[in-house]
């Protein structure tokens, strides 16, 4: 079964903090690419009591699968200093809480001062919908539909006036 | 900057799990190292957005390097090996990522497999500098909230 599709699940470093972490992820024969989102959970962290959880970190990721063994490589740049993360994980089944899982543990493998997180672990799902069969594209997202030319544009303040 | 001093997993570490079934759980680990032995006893609480399922019992393994392997078995025949890497923290401490697997279970498990996070010796959030908080022990563990079956 391919692991083409976008993965979503949780991931937790040993110092505290906990991430919700995004996948789209596509694999040719072996090789595996994708790119990745990374929010951390605000009640995890000690900083502002309200703040809205927001995307901490997205990029791309490089990787294998060879059986059930996944890894998957991120290589990014802080402050101009290389950043790398290794995740190695094995595929297993996962119902009934969606299709598949992957679950391992990841390192942070060069340039760990530059991370807040110092190394974990991390649990992927796959759900139903959200699998793309093997053969077939990624979807786009919708454009917005334009107006119909029939449909006559409303000149600015004259709603109001019909409304009175 | 890693020590050549080998890593003390002796005392108590407490952290938590996320299952590939979706459930999530807390869990303490008192251990005591001797030599390579490891001996202890575990607790933990699984699932706290439903009715949450608490289970205790002994705790045996090796550590090998930074390579710690343990057996937990629950007093209701739930038996978890876990395989992970204890590693120490850049603010004092040491951590632990390992991956966890169900094998054998006499009775019901909602759990299958998963991964585990723990700390150990962490400096407590109330000691340091402008921290806040009160009686929260570690940043990589919570107490249960709930008070589960026993």
């Amino acid at each position: 079964m391919s692991l083409d599709g976008r993965w979503e699940g949780k991931l937790l470093d040993a110092t505290g903090p906990t991430a919700r972490l995004v996948l789209d992820l596509q694999q040719k024969k072996g090789e595996l690419t994708g790119r990745y989102a990374v929010t951390f959970l605000s009640e995890d962290m000690t900083g502002c009591g309200d703040a809205v959880d927001q995307v901490a970190q997205e990029g791309e990721v490089t990787g294998t699968v060879e059986g059930d063994q996944v890894v998957l490589v991120q290589d990014l740049q802080i402050g101009g200093k290389p950043v790398r993360v290794r995740f190695e994980c094995r595929l297993a089944p996962a119902d009934p809480h969606a299709l598949r899982a992957m679950a391992g543990c990841f390192d942070v493998e060069k340039g760990g001062g530059q991370l807040t997180l110092e190394g974990g672990g991390c649990v992927l799902w796959l759900y139903a919908g959200e699998a793309i069969p093997r053969g077939k594209k990624p979807q786009r997202p919708e454009k917005p539909s334009k107006p119909s030319k029939s449909e006559p544009k409303p000149k600015p303040g004259t709603a109001s006036r019909r409304a009175r | 900057m890693a020590s050549g001093k080998p890593i003390d997993v002796t005392g108590s570490w407490r952290g938590r799990l996320v299952d590939v079934r979706g459930f999530e759980g807390e869990l303490t680990l008192d251990l005591r190292a001797k030599a390579a032995r490891i001996t202890g006893d575990f607790r933990s609480a699984v699932g706290a957005q439903h009715e949450t399922i608490d289970r205790q019992g002994p705790v045996k393994g090796t550590l090998d390097g930074n390579r710690l392997s343990l057996e937990m078995l629950a007093a209701d025949g739930v038996e978890i090996a876990i395989h992970g890497t204890v590693f120490r923290l850049r603010a004092g401490g040491t951590g632990l990522k390992a991956v966890y697997k169900v094998v054998a279970a006499e009775g019901f498990s909602p759990l299958h497999g998963g991964v585990l996070v723990a700390s150990h010796g962490t400096t407590p959030p109330s000691q340091e500098m402008g921290g806040g908080g009160g009686d929260e022990v570690q940043m990589a563990a919570r107490p249960g909230r709930k008070g589960g079956r026993s």
